[in-house]
């Protein structure tokens, strides 16, 4: 347990594992790639509208790119020190009110 | 708006009057009123004497459409309507849900001057409830989805407003331009342009110690310290509102309805002033509808209109709305028919100059003196009458006082303010098909 948490809070074994996961030579960030379920939906739902664009334009890019079966420039890859992870406010927060809906359900009906 | 109420210096002399000729006073001893100015400015008002199982506590807020902007219009009804959302430490879902679960009733109303959120529940649940009460007035978020999803209902508030809501709004519009003119129901075009940003700094700018107002029945004062020490609330400089000015005018509105809503009002009073229980006295001696089921009114009004012989459909009633600094007194009349004219200037007529008699004005006060009683016996009207007592004159009279000074008022008090009404421009409003409503210069 505290090895694999030694491992896995390590920065620069983040970072290779991040570069390693490749969505980052699209120009895309760690949360374009999320799986869109209901949580997601409900999050997107929520961001503020310029993100929502920023967000659309890179996976258009994402697939432009994949579609030509090419990588951006390097210099262009999102870095992992970049990776702002927009989403994840109000994916806690949706996720939050899920769980405390799922415990009423359970507990009082 | 029967409640008018009475200043202490002049309540002193009726007072006396009073208790001099106390065989025609009624043996009326309402519920004990304590008030108290808390340190930080916030004026709490308690009945906890009263008979009843339910403890009701209202947080008022000196913060109605009187003190919005022309840029920020409605925002009042907006906030009043996002009453309940998300708050920086419960959920919109847990505060209805744990609300609901302890049985508890809470809503927010609001008018020209105040917003208020009530809490109703058996008085074991009471203390459990305000946790999220406390919290849903002051740590509200405004959350933009939240407040998105909420348009639709504000839509759906705005289909459901009775034409006699909207032609008394309108006639304020006329009466007062601003400040009180102000309309209380948000206008479509600013229902999706204010945000959270707006509504947090209008919250900012208004719900603060000064401008607050905590009243309860069937809870006691100490209670209510409590939660004023719980809402925390921050005690900015309360921005001093536009003091109200009535200027008098014509707004109608045509509307595919078939009948037409006429408001007119001359200037009135405020609560404060010693006339306010002439006024009430004359609201009930032109009329406020028949107190006898499919009776006709026994008001001057009403039996001034049906001497024209009029064969349409017709209803109308005295309006008296006392503000903090200024009133309008009038009627609103509903007439469904062609000839509206001979039934509009019968009305002017008769606000321009009542029959005033004793027998009419014995009756009125009898009128009044009930709704009075009425009210003190249902401790929601209880809660009512002190909170809107309290945020319009700064303190609360009890309903003995109130009884009394209407006992005080004579004949000529009231022929006093049926002239002061008549000398004042007169402001006219129409809703609905008003296609042949005179305009007032030609009444």
């Amino acid at each position: 347990m505290s090895i694999s948490k030694a491992l896995t809070s390590n920065a620069a074994i983040k970072r290779w594992a991040y570069n390693l996961s490749g969505f980052n030579r699209y120009g895309l960030h760690h949360d374009d790639v999320l799986q869109e379920n209901d949580d997601v939906k409900e999050a997107l739902r929520r961001l503020p509208a310029h993100k929502v664009d920023e967000r659309s334009f890179r996976i258009i890019r994402a697939m432009q790119l994949s579609i030509q079966k090419i990588e951006l420039p390097k210099e262009q890859w999102t870095k992992f020190e970049e990776d702002d992870r927009y989403l994840q406010p109000y994916l806690e927060e949706v996720i939050k009110e899920r769980e405390e809906k799922e415990f009423w359900e359970k507990n009082y009906y | 708006m029967a409640m008018s109420t009475l200043k202490t210096p002049v309540m002193n002399s009726i007072a006396k009057r009073c208790y001099a000729s106390k065989a025609a006073a009624l043996s009326i001893k309402g519920p004990e009123v304590q008030t108290k100015k808390l340190p930080n400015n916030t004026l709490v008002v308690a009945v906890p004497e009263y008979p009843t199982k339910i403890g009701r506590i209202s947080v008022t807020f000196l913060a109605g459409s009187r003190y919005e902007d022309p840029e920020n219009s409605g925002i009042a009804h907006v906030i009043r309507s996002s009453a309940g959302l998300s708050t920086e430490s419960s959920t919109n879902f847990a505060i209805l849900r744990n609300l609901g679960h302890l049985g508890t009733n809470f809503y927010a109303t609001s008018d020209r001057e105040t917003i208020t959120y009530t809490i109703e529940a058996h008085k074991d649940n009471l203390i459990s409830s305000l946790k999220y009460f406390i919290d849903s007035i002051s740590n509200q978020k405004f959350k933009p989805w939240e407040l998105s999803d909420n348009s639709k209902r504000l839509q759906y508030d705005l289909l459901t407003i009775p034409p006699v809501s909207r032609v008394l709004d309108l006639v304020h519009k006329a009466a007062y331009r601003t400040a009180l003119g102000n309309t209380i129901f948000v206008p479509k075009y600013n229902i999706k342009k204010l945000e959270t940003e707006h509504l947090l700094y209008y919250v900012k700018q208004n719900f603060i110690s000064d401008k607050a107002i905590i009243s309860s029945v069937g809870v006691d004062l100490e209670t209510l310290v409590l939660i004023s020490d719980d809402l925390n609330l921050p005690s900015g400089n309360s921005t001093t509102a536009s003091k109200a000015k009535y200027y008098g005018g014509d707004l109608r509105k045509n509307k595919p309805l078939d009948t037409t809503y006429l408001a007119v009002v001359g200037e009135g009073v405020s609560y404060k002033d010693s006339q306010s229980a002439a006024f009430a006295v004359l609201q009930n001696l032109l009329g406020k509808g028949s107190s006898v089921k499919w009776g006709n009114g026994q008001g001057v009004l009403e039996q001034s209109i049906l001497k024209t012989n009029t064969s349409d459909n017709f209803a109308v009633s005295a309006v008296n709305y006392n503000y903090s600094d200024s009133g309008i007194f009038g009627f609103l009349l509903a007439y469904n028919g062609k000839n509206i004219s001979q039934v509009l200037n019968a009305a002017v007529q008769t606000l321009k100059s009542p029959t005033i008699n004793d027998a009419e004005v014995n009756r009125a006060k009898k009128q009044l003196i009930f709704s009075l009683v009425a009210t003190s016996e249902s401790s929601a009207e209880v809660l009512e009458n002190i909170t809107q007592q309290a945020s319009v004159t700064g303190q609360v009279l009890p309903f003995e006082k109130l009884v009394a000074a209407v006992e005080a008022v004579s004949v000529e008090d009231v022929k006093k303010a049926a002239s002061k009404v008549a000398n004042s421009k007169l402001s006219l409003a129409g809703y609905g098909n008003v296609a042949s409503t005179p305009y007032l210069d030609s009444l």
